[in-house]
């Protein structure tokens, strides 16, 4: 089995990676960094301590935008296209269940996100390290939490676009709207309806893993009271075999043609 | 294995209140057997079902002894099975894409890379094995499909249109291989909606018309029925009125018409002889052109369908 979930998710990764689209996502991964070289060009006084402008900008764009992207545009298409194309046939009808074909999947997809979301948060730590030698240290070392906290989350986001793009023939709605609106919006309500969003628990982990006290918008803040470190990565890891285990159910419910 | 490699029992398939599927129930032991059908007869949906692809509205279905459902992937093992659909791992080469299916077989390492290459080889694709999928002809991925299904040497083959897009050659190779195939005690089941087709790989087949099992057997017996009705060859040419004579002199033909291109339809009950004779005056410049109806596939429903009428 633990051959037939590698083999597999070495398709997902040589699908997404030979993909031209993997351009366009690494663009998207840049912004952060684009952002910061602006920043540092143009409001360097204003910055004060290059840490906080990451920790009140860029982790939050990551949170909010890049994280959420970057598993819906990676983990759909690939799983969607093969059911669309009748493609899914040519796996599902080998005798492998389908909890292995799924989870290959899943894994491949959380593999070719990972050099982006590296991408997306050491490329702007990088550049304050190098316009700023004297904060590198401080800079890099939360670049490396950051990236740890997007790794972690990326896990439970593919999971769920996985989910929907086996579960659904519009796979798109559903996952843009729970990782974008249910995600972001109903996980920073004041109150307890945000318990019920995977984004509370990954904006617990990035008040304590990066510090991120405030989002220089305003907009949708952390959590005053934000889960502690291991409820939320129990609470990730705990989701994510929920969504694989509605996943597979889901593959052997839905008919391919 | 003393159980038929196919077992049906009143298998039905709704699409909404479209019928892919109905009542079928076949049993097929080993050997070749052709599976026929104009599109939208049922061909894929029964492959479909067989390869627990989609449920079934009713019925039950069992391969080996082995009951069929969409996730009990037990008894896909004696299965080899080549879509009808194109392959779609485009940006794959087809020893990437054999090797992975080889592992999700059960393979790994050097031996899933050996089983692909041999797979490759036995289809005549070994020398295209590091060519990407998106690169190849249709006929070339028909053969890699081909290959796939027979990765795992399964006791039961299930082909769904194997030579669409194949060029005269690749698809004598193929034939040939289904054919050795067949010979070697295992069972092969090919779909395809041209009845030459099935007539060159078996003698043995099915004919679905709109979900139902409109009939089985040998197709020699089908080929007596298409007998039963005159067929029609056209000809144009010069001074061809002798020629017309000395044919229903022959009894070859039982009338003809000619049409205002100038073009003789001539009805017979033995085109074979017919065409044989027309094709020696045609050697000789009398006919111009020759064509003949190539609508044998409809001929027969027509017929089985007024007998069951």
């Amino acid at each position: 089995m633990i051959n037939a979930i590698k083999s597999l998710a070495a398709f997902t990764w040589r699908s997404r990676m030979k993909n031209a689209g993997v351009i366009v996502f690494a663009a998207i991964a840049l912004i952060p960094a684009i952002i910061s070289f602006i920043a540092i060009q143009y409001a360097d006084k204003a910055i004060g301590n290059p840490a906080d402008f990451l920790r009140e900008y860029i982790v939050p764009i990551n949170v909010y935008f890049t994280l959420p992207f970057i598993a819906l545009f990676l983990t759909l298409p690939t799983v969607a296209s093969l059911y669309e194309k009748g493609a899914i046939a040519y796996i599902f009808t080998r005798p492998v269940p389908r909890w292995a074909c799924v989870s290959g999947l899943l894994v491949g997809s959380i593999l070719s996100a990972i050099p982006l979301l590296l991408l997306a948060a050491l490329a702007p730590s990088l550049v304050f390290g190098i316009f700023r030698p004297e904060s590198f240290g401080e800079v890099m070392s939360l670049g490396f939490m950051h990236s740890l906290l997007l790794i972690l989350s990326v896990i439970p986001y593919s999971a769920l676009c996985l989910l929907f793009a086996i579960w659904s023939k519009k796979p798109l709605l559903w996952a843009a709207f729970f990782l974008f609106f249910w995600g972001t919006v109903v996980g920073s309500l004041p109150g307890e309806a945000k318990m019920w969003s995977l984004h509370h628990y990954v904006m617990g982990l990035a008040k304590s893993m990066c510090g991120i006290e405030k989002v220089a918008t305003g907009l949708l803040p952390p959590s005053a009271t934000p889960p502690s470190n291991w409820l939320s990565v129990l609470v990730l890891m705990a989701g994510t075999a929920v969504m694989l285990y509605l996943a597979q159910l889901s593959a052997k419910k839905r008919d391919v043609y | 294995m003393n159980y038929p490699a196919i077992e049906c029992k009143n298998l039905s398939r709704w699409y909404g209140e479209v019928q892919g599927l109905a009542g079928l129930n076949v049993t097929l032991d080993k050997g070749v057997f052709g599976l026929l059908g104009p599109n939208g007869s049922g061909k894929s949906t029964f492959m479909r079902l067989l390869t627990g692809q989609i449920h079934a509205s009713r019925g039950s279905i069992k391969i080996f002894g082995e009951t069929i459902v969409p996730g009990n992937y037990h008894a896909l093992r004696h299965i080899g099975y080549s879509i009808g659909e194109d392959i779609h791992f485009e940006n794959e080469t087809a020893v990437d894409f054999m090797k992975m299916l080889a592992v999700l077989g059960g393979e790994h390492g050097a031996a899933a890379t050996k089983r692909a290459m041999e797979a490759l080889d036995f289809m005549g694709m070994a020398e295209k094995a590091n060519v990407r999928l998106c690169e190849m002809s249709k006929g070339m991925r028909q053969r890699v499909k081909v290959a796939q299904a027979l990765l795992f040497e399964p006791d039961l083959l299930l082909l769904d249109e194997p030579l669409n897009g194949m060029d005269p050659a690749n698809r004598r190779q193929t034939i040939d291989r289904v054919r050795e195939w067949g010979e070697s005690g295992r069972t092969v089941l090919l779909a395809s909606h041209v009845l030459h087709e099935v007539e060159s790989v078996t003698d043995r087949l099915m004919m679905l018309h709109h979900g139902r099992l409109l009939a089985e057997g040998r197709l020699s017996d089908i080929r007596k029925l298409i007998d039963r009705k005159p067929r029609r060859a056209t000809i144009k040419g010069e001074n061809l009125r002798q020629l017309i004579s000395e044919l229903l002199g022959d009894e070859l033909i039982t009338g003809f018409n000619q049409d205002i291109d100038g073009r003789f339809h001539l009805n017979t009950f033995d085109l074979p002889v017919l065409l044989e004779k027309l094709s020696v005056y045609g050697r000789s410049g009398i006919i111009e052109t020759l064509e003949t109806d190539d609508q044998e596939l409809e001929l027969v429903y027509g017929l089985l369908l007024s007998d069951n009428a």
